[in-house]
């Protein structure tokens, strides 16, 4: 019986054999190192490859793990950072003109701890820049293309950390989600994505899009790995003013448990009335809802705030909070950015005080009504991600906006309101590419989307079905 | 409010820009205009009757402010 190829190893599977002394971090390292170099040229998915620097940890977390030393579940595991998490001596270039020669001397918090973990850092990923942007080519590195048909969007703003999960480059990603940037590409990648709780996972040295919206969290291939990933980068930090004392948690200590005993609010009115939606969504959807009853899950239909308010008032606050930060460079350096961020940020000089207090007021009232009003009677939600699958990359036009339900996500509400959300893999559009199902639960109820996803992940199985990567060309 | 602008739109958008100090390059400003134009219908959508409990909080995190720099 031949051995399992190692990139398909699960990060519990890859833990086990570590540990038993079958593996090592050193030969995890050089099949991803060795995968990127076959594959990338074609994917785009890095921004740097830090080669040298993943032997050196490798090496180290071997030396650990015969010592005795273990540092938990993702000691030796290879995993690659969003290029704006900051890494000590490593440049964060946000995939952007403006910062192309910044090189931080201290490493973002979510770095920290996965250093601390023992885990291995492959490199920086891919983003749109800024984290806003768009899939541009006009800007110093590529957009990332879609391990399922590289000819196709990859989902954004977190665009190498789908790509190179999908692809099997990398078990772990990090991404950042303001809007759906870890969701968009989980969903359109088919790979699990995790926006924890608004709190859970300190920003603190990851460059912000929107303080009120931002959030850190991981892409990776199951809902396992997801779990276990969050239990490392989560926890309270006193140098992030968004960080919340909450207790540690085992995420995965509800893995593997059926549904019996939990009410599912199925969010359909939330994607089902938009003009355009693809009925393949519709169909996907239904059947997941239906596949979550057969798991022992009470589903009901039932209805969110209007969807177009959530999506005013994620809009307004996201975009005056990246002109805040963009100002100056923005009246003085226009070229410098790239199209999509200079269109999509600058009119929101037009935006009033009064307009972004509006928004914080509804803010507050759509957060109220989503957890006191639906939250209440169910243990979680599931909607859609996306409402078509991913365009093609030539679908984007020159000056912003692409075509409407191009880029359309149903993942800003969530946002708004801080609730953790979790993509996990539901199947696939005719086309051959991916969709996900988008799982919200309660703040601070992260257990209960695991449990969820881990048990729709193992009845579906679409997580098993890979990209049929070739040769240097994903196929 | 259609994508379409119209010449008032445009020029209030001209306007706006210029008084925040944006010189907006000629070929970036189609796309720019059609982003106002979607902000300000969105803005307009926000302007409803508050309840008292939509206050927006204000805690800050006194460590956080503290923190070496």
């Amino acid at each position: 019986m031949t051995s399992p190829p190692l990139h398909t190893l699960s990060i519990a599977e890859a833990g086990v054999a570590l540990r038993a002394g079958r593996l090592t971090a050193q030969a995890l390292t050089e099949h991803a190192l060795a995968r990127i170099a076959t594959h990338d040229d074609t994917l785009r998915a890095f921004i740097r490859v830090t080669a040298a620097r993943a032997r050196e940890d490798a090496a180290r977390a071997d030396q650990e793990l015969r010592a005795g030393l273990d540092r938990g579940p993702l000691h030796g595991i290879p995993y690659g950072l969003k290029d704006i998490f900051d890494v000590a001596g490593i440049p964060t270039t946000c995939n952007s003109r403006l910062r192309l020669d910044h090189v931080p001397a201290v490493d973002s918090e979510v770095e920290a701890r996965l250093k601390a973990g023992g885990a291995v850092l492959l490199g920086k990923l891919t983003t749109h820049e800024f984290a806003l942007g768009g899939p541009g080519f006009d800007l110093p590195f590529p957009p990332a293309r879609n391990p399922w048909n590289p000819a196709h969007f990859t989902g954004g703003s977190s665009s190498g950390s789908g790509s190179a999960v999908a692809a099997g480059l990398l078990r772990v990603a990090l991404g950042s989600d303001t809007g759906g940037s870890i969701r968009s590409p989980a969903t359109h990648c088919g790979v699990v994505g995790l926006k924890p709780t608004y709190g859970r996972v300190s920003r603190r040295g990851v460059f912000p899009l929107s303080f009120a919206l931002d959030h850190c969290g991981p892409l990776t291939w199951s809902v396992e790995d997801a779990a276990l990933v969050l239990g490392v980068i989560a926890g309270y930090d006193p140098l992030d003013p968004s960080s919340v004392e909450a207790p540690a948690e085992r995420y995965t200590e509800d893995l593997g448990q059926d549904l019996h005993g939990l009410r599912l609010g199925y969010a359909r009115r939330l994607f089902s009335d938009i003009s355009g939606v693809s009925p393949e969504v519709l169909a996907a959807m239904d059947a997941s809802a239906q596949t979550l009853a057969k798991l022992g899950a009470v589903v009901e239909e039932v209805v969110l705030p209007d969807f177009e308010l959530f999506k005013a008032c994620g809009r307004i606050i996201m975009t005056v909070e990246a002109y805040a930060i963009h100002e100056q460079d923005l009246k003085t350096r226009p070229r410098d950015f790239g199209r999509y961020t200079y269109q999509r940020v600058t009119p929101a000089a037009a935006l009033t005080a009064a307009d972004l207090t509006q928004a914080f007021r509804l803010r507050q009232e759509l957060t109220v009504q989503l957890n006191r009003e639906v939250l209440s009677r169910y243990d979680a939600l599931l909607t859609t991600t996306a409402l078509t699958s991913a365009p093609r990359l030539d679908e984007f036009p020159h000056d912003w906006p692409p075509p409407s339900l191009a880029v359309a996500v149903q993942t800003v509400p969530f946002n708004v309101t801080g609730n953790p959300a979790l993509v996990v893999p539901a199947g696939f559009f005719s086309n051959g590419l991916p969709l996900g199902m988008q799982l919200v639960g309660r703040p601070f109820d992260e257990r209960t989307l695991f449990r969820v996803g881990a048990a729709f992940e193992a009845r579906v199985g679409v997580t098993h079905r890979r990209p049929p990567l070739e040769g240097g060309r994903a196929s | 409010m259609g994508t379409e602008p119209g010449k008032a739109h445009e020029h209030e958008f001209d306007a706006v820009m210029a008084r925040c100090g944006h010189d907006v390059p000629a070929d970036l400003r189609p796309g720019a205009l059609a982003v106002y134009l979607e902000l300000t219908r969105m803005a307009a959508r926000l302007r409803q009757p508050r309840a008292a409990e939509s206050e927006p909080s204000n805690v800050f995190n006194v460590r956080a402010l503290l923190r070496d720099r």
